[in-house]
């Protein structure tokens, strides 16, 4: 009997290739898509959770709260780990380490630029699984020795055993005390090589003070030790051990890092954020329902042109069940076909996709058992849920009624289908309006007027103080510089913060936290910035003993200070005064509201040297800036980069959902398009009979074609009915993750309303001019 | 071998309710060959539908080999029906995907044959239908008559205890019709009940027995030949 279904499956498949073709690409787009996107979810899923001890691995995080404000810090000070490993009998091991951006190594011959650092514990390779592959199982106890990963040893060293070989990090000779394996994608922890933290704390002496909060720390728990507790108790620890803190302690674990840590401060960059997680996951299914509802939409709309094989089956003694199983069946066939043809798109499509996300994906990473029980429990789900429908409705139908060759009415099924086609229409008018919405936030973003110029721009991470003010000199005599300064952090992304402002008039119970950045002067000149009031710090007049300060508006504002300039103000114990009032510019994303800012200009605290080009061949002034700078830095190899592209960065996330979305979206039309064909067709060819004898009684070309058309019509405007509160409603919600947002345009909705109805009418109008041109009395002796 | 009493069969819509068979008592012997007949509407093919265990009546009683079946359930009435009754129509209803062998193996399949007993059963009815030479073709590859002659060696393939054929000739040419009336009554003849619908007054003339129906009543019963059991 399974031969003989399997024989009838088969016959059908070849018999309605068009058919066939439009559901087996439909559910394989369908499938492929929901494979990318599951691959994409696994991946984000499975960060850090090749730990050993992961279970056991947690983050300590601050919970700072001040007056007007409250903040979740990822940063704690340096002291912090000891002091907990030996306060808290439950902790095996606590370790401090920090990560610094782009360095570069070198060897006795070659500069290696690009290389990622750690400053760590020794006791962070015994907590952490990256295993040592060759040397010192200990490596971190020594402070000139240098921990390699085996790619970063492989590209310095080739296949020689690096083991022992020295090298250069600055100024600085490193020993390699052993090589590990390299860090898995998955992990939010990104390096190349690690120094032992010591090396840091040599040189920033204030990283050793309970006050910095510069250092992440994570403690390993013995098993067993229960957690809610020992937060509880770690709650007061900074308060314990610096007195006027007011930051209190919890653990985050370390599975929950990388999507758990949404407006963090001072965080790890790369990270995910679970709300992906969820809109990904929507957006998988969405297409999933929408290529299904494909499926039974046209089989059900097949259903006279299988009545009587199941009217004749009947006679003979089939019962209700086999025909389900055998409708069933056939439903499996066509998703299994999918399955494979959509596993050959995946292939094609994933370096592309790939590119689209920065990973890694691949499907042969996921081929153990886990992800094949997987992929055949989605076969197996989507095989019913596709199948059932139909194998119910066609295993309904009465013997006597349809074997009699009388009408089944062309209704059978039809409202249900009618429901199929505006659920799946629905969906995709959600996701083209999400996708238009979140485009144009992008944009806003993008060309927000920030509070500074972030073109011509262009910035190198070195600065050194003997040098800086000749290298000035030597860079402003090029034609194409325009100014020239120097900073801490570059003004997009500037995320210390300070509580130690002191001005009169300050509550003595206020809390006020500000951010600040050392800049050197030409800072407010160079970033094209506007001052409010007073002067920028090329004005400024000073005595030998006071520091100056720029504020923010917003500071003014919290600060209450009504006549700002000349005030008093000092952090650190820095006196001095206000000597300008900088208007408030975007420090952050756009994520985060505008807060309370401080500019100083402490010599020698700078990383970065800042140019400002004009647009006269800017190639030319970056080869020459350089060369320049070079000259002054014979340790390390200088590259200008331009600072638009560090600021497009900073909306990676978004760029990426972006481009997901866009790509999700076109597939889920064109599936749905696909669906609306085939139905169309089937539709159409159902009522060759009506359209005869409307000819016959005189309707014209036109009448026909709207004829037709108008059903189709009806459901796509019921669809945007349903789907334009939905999208407005998610993508509301959405936008209230940007401080700043768009206000979304009721134009999207009126757009998208008329693109899906022009969509429908284009991808049905081939049938029904078919139909409205057929000749009427072929039509009837059809019928 | 048949016996009704009182049967109806109403058919309800939303506003109207049509009766198609009132109160028809008739007995069918086996081994008969009936002829039922009758201008369209009357209902010919009802009578034959409950008959056959297709449809459940409104009212009445319906004996299938002295057992009361009228109230059977679908699943009670298709195992009736799989072992003991075989069907021809007027529009053959072939499957379109299986080959003549496949369609006329079919029947056995539900009643679970074994595969070696299903090809010899099959290749003995096609033979016998003279249509073996084509067991590898699909319907659409079939003259009309052709297409009956699979369909009645699909019916009879189970060898069931009675045939119902609908129109059975209805769709052919007289010699291809003359050719499948032959057919039923040979297989009359080894002993198979027939009850035949009918437009065909010459065709109604192979029957033991003529059943005239008219708007749902049994209006004469008219014996053309004598029949013993």
């Amino acid at each position: 009997m399974f031969k003989n279904y399997f024989k009838i499956a088969f016959r059908n498949l070849i018999r309605q290739k068009g058919y066939s073709l439009i559901n087996i690409i439909g559910l394989a787009i369908g499938i492929g898509c929901t494979i990318l996107l599951t691959l994409w979810i696994v991946d984000e899923l499975s960060f850090d959770n090749f730990h050993v001890n992961g279970d056991r691995i947690f983050r300590v995080l601050e919970h700072q709260e001040y007056t007007s404000s409250s903040m979740e810090v990822a940063v704690t000070p340096g002291p912090l780990a000891a002091a907990m490993k030996e306060k808290f009998p439950e902790i095996e091991y606590a370790v401090r380490f920090n990560q610094y951006s782009s360095q570069q190594l070198k060897n006795e011959t070659e500069t290696f630029p690009g290389f990622m650092g750690l400053h760590a514990d020794p006791d962070f390779l015994k907590m952490f699984t990256f295993p040592v592959l060759q040397g010192n199982p200990e490596p971190l106890s020594e402070i000139n020795s240098i921990v390699l990963t085996a790619s970063a040893a492989e590209k310095i060293f080739g296949s020689e055993n690096s083991i022992g070989k020295t090298l250069m990090l600055g100024s600085d000779t490193k020993v390699v005390s052993a090589v590990i394996e390299d860090v898995p994608p998955n992990s939010q922890l990104r390096f190349d090589y690690i120094l032992p933290i010591d090396n840091l704390l040599k040189t920033d002496t204030s990283l050793g003070e309970w006050g910095n909060n510069s250092i992440y720390t994570y403690i390993q728990t013995y098993k067993g030790v229960d957690i809610a507790d020992l937060n509880a108790k770690i709650k007061n620890f900074i308060k314990e051990n610096n007195e006027g803190a007011s930051s209190d302690l919890y653990l985050q674990s370390l599975l929950k890092v990388h999507l758990h840590s949404s407006g963090f401060v001072a965080d790890f960059s790369g990270m995910g954020d679970f709300r992906y997680i969820i809109i990904f996951g929507c957006i998988s299914l969405f297409i999933l329902i929408i290529s299904s509802v494909n499926f039974i939409s046209l089989t059900t709309a097949r259903y006279t042109k299988r009545a009587r094989e199941v009217g004749m089956r009947k006679v003979l003694g089939s019962t209700r069940k086999h025909l389900i199983f055998q409708f069933l069946g056939e439903s499996y066939l066509m998703v299994l076909l999918a399955l494979i043809a959509a596993l050959v798109l995946v292939e094609l499509v994933l370096p592309l996709f790939n590119q689209f996300v920065s990973k890694q994906l691949s499907l042969s990473s996921y081929s153990n058992a886990a992800s094949i029980l997987l992929l055949l429990g989605m076969t197996l789900l989507l095989g019913f849920l596709a199948g059932i429908y139909p194998a119910f409705l066609l295993s309904s139908f009465k013997p006597v009624t349809v074997l009699k060759g009388s009408s089944l009415g062309s209704q059978k099924g039809g409202n249900f289908r009618k429901i199929l086609v505006v659920l799946q229409w629905s969906l995709s008018i959600i996701l083209i309006i999400s996708t238009v919405i979140l485009f144009n936030q992008l944009q806003y973003m993008q060309n927000k007027k920030l509070g500074f110029d972030k073109e011509q721009i262009l910035y190198t991470r070195f600065y050194d103080d003997a040098s800086y003010e000749t290298i000035k000199e030597e860079l402003l005599k090029h034609s194409g510089v325009e100014s020239v300064t120097s900073v801490l952090s570059l003004p997009h992304s500037i995320s210390s913060s300070t509580s130690g402002g002191e001005w009169s008039g300050k509550a003595e119970d206020e809390t006020f936290l500000t951010h600040f950045d050392n800049v050197a002067k030409g800072f407010i000149e160079t970033f094209h910035m506007e001052m409010a009031e007073g002067n920028t710090f090329l004005q400024e007049d000073l005595k030998s003993d006071e520091f100056g300060y720029i504020l923010n508006e917003t500071a003014i504002a919290k600060m209450g200070l009504t006549d700002p300039v000349g005030s008093k103000f000092s952090v650190w114990g820095m006196d001095g005064k206000i000597v300008g009032v900088v208007k408030d510019f975007h420090f952050k994303s756009l994520h985060n509201p505008i807060e309370p800012l401080m500019l100083l200009s402490i010599p020698g605290y700078l990383e970065n040297i800042v140019v400002r080009v004009n647009n006269t061949n800017v190639s030319a002034t970056k080869a020459y800036l350089e060369e320049t700078v070079q000259k002054f830095a014979p340790d390390k190899k200088i590259e200008f980069k331009f600072f638009d592209d560090r600021f497009a960065a900073m909306y990676k996330a978004e760029q990426e959902m972006s481009t997901i979305l866009k790509f999700f979206t076109g597939l889920a039309i064109f599936i749905a398009c696909l669906g609306l064909f085939g139905l169309s067709a089937y539709l159409t060819e159902q009522r060759t009979r009506e359209i005869g004898i409307r000819k016959v009684l005189g309707a014209e070309i036109p009448n026909i074609i709207i004829t037709l058309s108008q059903d189709f019509t009806k459901w796509i405007i019921i669809a945007n009915l349903i789907a334009i509160p939905v999208a407005w409603y998610i993508m509301q919600k959405l936008l209230q993750n940007f401080a700043y947002h768009i206000k979304i345009d009721p134009i999207v909705f009126l757009l998208t309303f008329i693109v899906s109805l022009l969509l429908a009418v284009l991808t049905i109008i081939s049938q029904t001019i078919k139909a409205a041109l057929a000749n009427p009395v072929k039509a009837l002796k059809y019928e | 071998m048949i016996k009704t009493v009182d049967l109806t069969k109403i058919y309800r819509t939303d506003e109207v309710e049509t009766t198609a068979l009132n109160n028809v008592n008739v007995e069918i012997a086996k081994g008969e060959f009936v002829a039922i007949m009758g201008p369209s509407g009357c209902g010919k093919s009802t009578l034959l539908n409950l008959v056959g265990l297709l449809d459940n009546p409104s009212k009445g009683e319906l004996h299938f080999n002295d057992t009361e079946v009228s109230k059977y359930t679908e699943r009670m009435r298709t195992n009736m029906r799989k072992s003991n009754i075989g069907f021809i129509f007027q529009s053959f209803n072939l499957i379109d995907e299986l080959t003549v062998y496949e369609n006329v193996e079919l029947p056995l399949l539900y009643i679970k044959m074994s595969s070696a007993e299903r090809k010899k059963r099959v290749t003995e009815v096609l033979d016998r239908m003279k249509i073996a030479h084509r067991a590898k073709h699909f319907p659409q590859q079939l003259s009309g008559g052709q297409q009956q002659r699979v369909a009645v060696a699909r019916a009879v393939v189970t060898k069931p205890k009675l045939i119902l054929a609908d129109e059975p000739t209805g769709n052919l040419d007289s010699a291809n019709g003359e050719e499948v009336m032959d057919l039923l009554t040979q297989l009359n003849e080894e002993g198979t009940t027939i009850v035949m619908v009918t437009h065909s007054p010459s065709h109604a003339e192979y029957a033991h027995r003529i059943i005239q129906l008219f708007d749902g009543h049994i209006v004469t019963e008219n014996i053309k030949k004598e029949f013993h059991l």
